[in-house]
């Protein structure tokens, strides 16, 4: 956990200051937007927590909704 | 707004090409365990099936030839649907990225470095990709033309290391599967790899060619890469016959066995090198194609800003997508392909289909 929140923090400080300074806040909102999305995916992965695979869950809809597989 | 004013040559960008689809020969784990000692028949069949869908790539890029798919998407479908299907887009780079490093990892896990954690390898990895990408498309391309032909030596000496293993009764029985079994492998691959050239479309305006060649060299890209893994399919049957499914990675298996009299052997270390290589060009491209995809559909000036957070994200994701390689290749074998053919086939034929009825660059033009 230690080394994820570091990375991140290294991540945030060479990724938003540069935005901050150039006051491009659409910029630091979309990128923001998927920052966030990594640090509450990376925390979840490494405190063991079951993430669902959207790539299963994609297969399983196809498989038992459409019926479409081999 | 072009976002990358970077330009590539024509035979960069055929070699790109190329380089993509050889990079995917580590995946031949997808199909073999389906068509066996006949899988050869369906990379060829494959080939022929996707031949009509690259014309129709080779089309969108000679109807918007200063265009990428984001853009083209806006102009076809409209601002709300054509950001929607780019937001789909944009999952599907993401998840090619994030599958391309996955592979990589467990390939070096497996082959190289068993005490090494995956983490510390895709990490690694993902960041000398990000220093690539960082200088744009000049940099994520320049090197592709020196693998592609590394690879093709390689896999040359590989065929001649092997040729005292080479038993040609390996490949009978030939056409003794059901019809279904060489549908089902065509299906495979002509979406991985074969269909997933269609991320090219994101670079046409970056190609210093007029729109009317780049059908010559788009199409030779992919000629060798067909080529290239119809050889590796064949040597790898001719060497392993239909055991040829039991393995994760036939191709490697075969690498491993071969040798030169006593003097040279164990030489896969060299393959094994070769392919990671080839893996960097490949997630790097992908890597390239989903920041720019990103900073297209935001309007950015540039894809700096996004390149580490979607590298971190790339990473967590490789490792949410599959709990293990044995559920990737099901994966892969299964419901991968028919989710592909969605972006692969059906989008870009829908987008030529709408685009004409528009008659849209004309319209453009007139604008």
């Amino acid at each position: 956990m230690p080394y994820v929140i570091f990375a991140f923090l290294v991540i945030a400080l060479i990724d938003f200051l540069p935005l901050i300074k150039q006051k491009k806040y659409k910029e630091l909102f979309c990128v923001g937007a998927f920052f966030i999305t990594g640090v509450v995916l990376s925390i979840l992965y490494v405190s063991g927590v079951v993430i669902p695979s959207p790539m299963v869950l994609l297969g399983d809809f196809l498989k038992k909704v459409l019926h479409l597989s081999y | 707004m072009q976002i990358d004013k970077g330009k590539i040559t024509a035979v960069q960008f055929m070699f790109s090409v190329a380089c993509y689809m050889q990079a995917s020969s580590l995946l031949t784990a997808f199909f073999v365990g389906i068509t066996k000692q006949d899988s050869w028949i369906v990379v060829i069949l494959a080939f022929l099936v996707c031949l009509p869908f690259l014309f129709i790539f080779i089309s969108i890029m000679r109807n918007f030839p200063d265009k990428n798919l984001i853009q083209i998407n806006t102009l076809v479908f409209g601002p709300v649907v054509g950001n929607i299907i780019s937001a789909m887009y944009i999952w599907y780079f993401l998840t090619l990225t994030s599958l391309n490093l996955r592979d990589l990892s467990d390939f070096v896990h497996q082959t190289i470095m068993p005490k090494t954690p995956s983490i510390v390898i895709m990490f690694l990895f993902l960041l000398v990709c990000a220093w690539a990408v960082r200088f744009g498309i000049g940099v994520v391309t320049r090197y592709n033309t020196l693998f592609s032909i590394i690879q093709i030596v390689i896999l040359a000496l590989a065929v001649v290391f092997t040729a005292n293993l080479i038993d040609f009764q390996n490949f009978l029985p030939m056409f003794d599967q059901p019809a279904m079994e060489y549908v089902h492998g065509t299906h495979v691959v002509s979406t991985i790899p074969f269909g997933e050239v269609v991320v090219f479309l994101m670079i046409t305006p970056n190609i210093k060619l007029p729109p009317k060649k780049i059908s010559k060299f788009f199409l030779w890209g992919f000629v060798i890469g067909g080529i290239v893994l119809v050889v590796v399919i064949l040597r790898d049957t001719a060497v392993l016959g239909n055991v040829l499914g039991l393995f994760s990675l036939p191709s490697f298996e075969t690498q491993r066995m071969a040798s030169l009299m006593e003097a040279l052997s164990r030489l896969e270390i060299m393959f094994a090198s070769v392919l990671i290589i080839l893996l960097f060009a490949k997630v790097t491209f992908l890597y390239y194609v989903t920041v720019l995809s990103l900073a297209q559909i935001f309007k950015f000036e540039t894809f700096k800003p996004f390149i580490l957070s979607i590298g971190a994200l790339a990473i967590v994701y490789a490792f949410i997508l599959y709990s293990s390689s044995m559920q990737h290749v099901e994966s892969g074998t299964n419901a991968t392909p028919i989710l592909w053919t969605l972006f692969e086939f059906v989008l870009p034929m829908l987008t030529l289909l709408i685009a004409k009825m528009r008659k849209l660059p004309q319209t453009e033009e007139v604008v």
